[in-house]
């Protein structure tokens, strides 16, 4: 669907990261603006505000009321869209390309002329004081947090969760504020596709942004998890064992992060391939998934597993996690498995140029993370180059042992033999 | 883009979106078979069976088909509905006829080995576990959809009953299988860039020795009259929900209407239950409605999420002036829509595996190969009246009105 030629990234002087697709499918123009602040930066008071604030832009601007603004929006064929991630704030636009002139002034007008009532401050903040109480529902959330808050410590942005009292404590001043120091301090990046070349949309995109600051985008490293407390949870009701693992890996941009990548895979990441899926779904038939994800941000990775078993083999299923652990860092992989994973990892790369928009927010991401985009193109060259032994290597320098593991279950007794490493802890405790 | 559609003598339906510009090629199967055609003591049946359709045949071992799809870097997936069960597989184009290949050997030759079968049971009950029993507001919705549907087909998800799921053997699934899965009763839906003479000539190598078998599914009943005006229930948390669920007969017009009608009324920041029921009212979380297309009929669904101290009343009172009246729509409203539409539809089709999805959806549910493309000027023609014959219908259709109720609040009526 992209070509290599059809992708352009230029990196000005202030250091603003512009990315060019020239495509002609969608027949419509994607723009995305990336700001470097997201929900890890919220105070640890305010936790929310992030979410909150940028919920509240493009409801309405200091011209338009809320129905007059998306009258405009709907006229021109065009959507608007915002989300705050973990470490950056993205705002969307999506339009037609008989309109984009129109389109663009009333994107420029939105972030520069942002308004909103307070009804709709305080409207948002219910609905997501509300929101708290699906979530505090959910035992998989509840774990996660846990395992989170012992790994990298209650201080750490990660373990910081937005919570009923962090939220009430949200003043609409407080979001005006987010919303104009956001802007003020500028975007980091722009993500723009479109029917035309790429001089023609950057030309598109400056001529609407004249006076803008830009940055580079840069935020400090996060510390990275230390943590080694075993959390047990009791949630009555729930009819399965929960389980979450976290442990410390290398980040992006160490020299063995692509080796270590093949080897969690193997071990969990792989979906059905993956040893763990192997032995516990379909040999014991004590889950229905396992859900092992390589995380990383600034200077920081970490990988995380969590999976959901019939109660009974909650104590095995542990058993079983950390016996595959121990054989992947003790042993490695195998060779078969090695050249599975790579040719996995080499043959899943054409599928990424194949949607526009993963294509474009995969392409930001590495980026931000350091990632030149001549080494994105030559990505399948580094994992060609890959060895065995290099992965076996890499393994080897994983913890000894997994640092952290949380568990829910319905009662305590319904968690006996998983040993008495386990802190019993409340669940609100976090 | 273009669309190439052949027939085999077996009954096997072919659909192939070729796109030359693709760098992924998508490969679907989709059984004209769902939960709702589930014989009434085995619901769940058809869940069952799309997890065990990745436990092997004579040729490929247990597990095999994923991984094989998974090593050549692509994805396979599944999923059941009430209408029918889909099989997807995403992955480099060069790589396009493995997925036919496995598709074919599949949809007449699973071997059902029994400690497989025992082990993927076990695996749906967990699913049922994770999915609907740990969750308080599925399992709310879950009591809420029987009720409705009261005996229909529809009634039961396609989770099942976990009774059901528990018990079933391994003769009930061979029997399942063998009812269902046909080259009469599947389609194929291919999208990518390999060429329209060699996609047919792979598809009838592989798929044209495959005997077509006699049962094609039954139509699904037009839900039924006794559907109940009131549902009454305890909402799993502190918030009051009402919905009011409207079914409609299924009629070609409709969806095009409707989802407009959708729009118009409760999709969007500009909706009208947004202005003038969300809006109005404090306690009012949420106020909007969607439109779900079944084999069995249109449902729409007009809902609010209220907070407990405003009770129910007042925004029922404001609904009922909505729906009353006389379509709330001028001719600018109309394209201000028809502008959201374009550019929802320019923007949904990125990517394969989304527009061999929505080609599934178009030929399979919709029976209309051609809405891929007219899908635009469609929505471009609809008229003002064409909503206003719509919004009468909707109307005047039979209706339930669901009120879960939260139970700590003492002043909540």
């Amino acid at each position: 669907m992209v070509s290599r030629q059809q992708v352009e990234g230029v990196i000005d002087p202030s250091g603003f990261f512009s990315l060019t697709i020239e495509s002609e499918q969608p027949n419509c123009y994607q723009l995305g603006l990336v700001f470097p602040t997201g929900t890890l930066a919220d105070p640890s008071d305010r936790q929310g505000l992030a979410q909150l604030s940028l919920g509240l832009l493009g409801r309405r601007t200091v011209h338009k009321t809320r129905e007059e603004l998306q009258r405009a929006l709907d006229r021109q064929g065009a959507m608007f869209d915002c989300e705050a991630l973990d470490e950056y704030s993205v705002v969307s636009l999506i339009f037609l390309p008989d309109r984009k002139e129109d389109c663009m002034a009333l994107f420029r007008e939105i972030l520069e002329k942002a308004s909103f009532a307070r009804k709709d401050f305080s409207k948002d903040k219910k609905r997501l004081l509300t929101n708290f109480q699906v979530l505090y529902q959910d035992p998989e959330y509840i774990t996660e947090v846990h395992a989170r808050a012992s790994f990298f410590g209650p201080d750490h942005p990660l373990s910081r969760q937005s919570k009923p009292r962090t939220v009430r404590a949200i003043r609409k001043e407080e979001c005006t504020s987010w919303i104009q120091q956001t802007v003020t301090t500028g975007p980091a990046a722009v993500f723009l596709s479109g029917p035309v070349t790429h001089n023609s949309l950057r030309n598109l995109f400056t001529k609407h942004v004249k006076g803008f600051v830009f940055t580079d985008g840069s935020i400090p490293a996060f510390p990275a998890g230390t943590g080694s407390e075993n959390r047990m949870i009791v949630r009555k009701g729930i009819h399965q064992g929960y389980i979450h693992i976290l442990l410390p890996v290398v980040p992006r941009n160490h020299r063995d992060y692509l080796a270590l990548r093949l080897g969690m895979y193997t071990w969990a990441e792989g979906g059905f391939v993956s040893r763990l899926m192997s032995r516990l779904r379909v040999e014991l038939g004590s889950t229905y998934g396992i859900q092992g994800q390589y995380q990383t941000l600034h200077g920081l990775g970490y990988f995380s597993l969590k999976t959901s078993v019939n109660l009974e083999h909650l104590p095995g299923t542990l058993d079983i996690v950390r016996e595959e652990y121990d054989r992947l860092r003790n042993e490695g992989i195998t060779g078969s498995e090695f050249e599975d994973a790579k040719n996995t990892f080499i043959n899943a790369y054409p599928l990424l140029w194949d949607n526009l928009s993963e294509l474009g927010a995969y392409l930001l991401r590495q980026h931000f993370l350091g990632r030149t985009m001549e080494e994105v193109f030559t990505y399948v060259e580094r994992v060609q180059k890959l060895t065995h032994p290099e992965v076996n290597a890499a393994l080897h320098t994983l913890p000894e042992t997994i640092p952290v593991t949380a568990i829910t279950v319905p009662h305590e007794s319904s968690a006996s033999g998983v040993g008495n490493s386990f802190t019993l802890t409340d669940w609100k405790d976090f | 883009m273009k669309l190439h559609e052949f027939r085999l003598s077996n009954g096997l339906k072919v659909f192939h979106l070729h796109d030359p510009s693709a760098t992924a090629a998508c490969v679907q199967v989709w059984y004209r078979v769902g939960c709702a055609h589930e014989d009434p003591d085995k619901r769940g049946i058809a869940h069952l069976l799309e997890h065990m359709m990745f436990k092997g045949t004579e040729r490929i071992a247990p597990e095999e088909h994923a991984r094989r799809v998974q090593k050549l870097g692509g994805q396979s997936n599944a999923f059941t509905t009430e209408d029918v069960t889909v099989y997807v597989q995403t992955l480099p184009a060069k790589h396009w006829t493995t997925p036919l290949e496995l598709e074919a050997d599949r949809m007449c030759g699973l071997r059902f080995p029994e400690d497989h079968f025992t082990r993927e049971r076990a695996v749906v009950v967990e699913e049922y576990n994770e999915r609907i029993l740990n969750q308080p507001i599925t399992r709310t919705l879950q009591s809420v959809r029987r009720k409705l549907f009261n005996g229909h087909p529809y009634a039961v998800d396609p989770a099942g009953i976990l009774e059901h799921v528990k018990a079933f053997t391994r003769a009930d699934i061979i029997r399942f299988y063998r009812k269902y899965y046909h080259p009469g009763n599947a389609v194929v839906v291919l999208a990518g860039p390999m060429p329209e003479a060699a996609a047919e000539e792979k598809v009838r190598e592989l798929f044209s020795p495959l005997l077509s078998g006699e049962t094609q599914t039954p139509p699904i009943p037009a839900f039924p009259d006794s559907m109940p005006a009131t549902i009454r229930s305890a909402s799993p948390v502190k918030v009051n929900f009402y919905t009011r669920v409207y079914a409609l007969p299924r009629k070609p017009e409709h969806y095009h209407r409707l989802q407009m009608l959708n729009l118009l009324l409760g999709d969007g920041e500009n909706a009208l239950l947004r202005r003038k029921v969300e809006d109005k009212r404090m306690g009012v979380l949420h106020a909007g409605s969607f439109h779900y297309s079944t084999q069995g009929g249109d449902l729409f669904f007009l809902y609010a999420a209220v907070l407990p101290f405003m009770g129910f009343a007042r925004t029922l009172r404001d609904i009922h002036g909505i729906m009353e009246g006389d379509l709330p729509c001028t001719p600018s409203d109309l394209d201000e829509i028809k502008g959201r539409v374009r550019i929802s539809l320019a923007s949904q089709l990125t990517g394969t595996e989304k527009r061999a999805n929505r080609l599934g959806e178009t030929v399979v549910l919709r029976d209309s190969p051609d809405a891929f493309f007219t899908d635009d000027a469609a929505f471009a023609n609809i008229t003002l009246r064409d909503l206003e014959e719509a919004f009468s219908e909707l109307k005047h259709a039979p209706a339930t009105e669901i009120k879960l109720k939260a139970r700590w609040f003492p002043g909540n009526r």
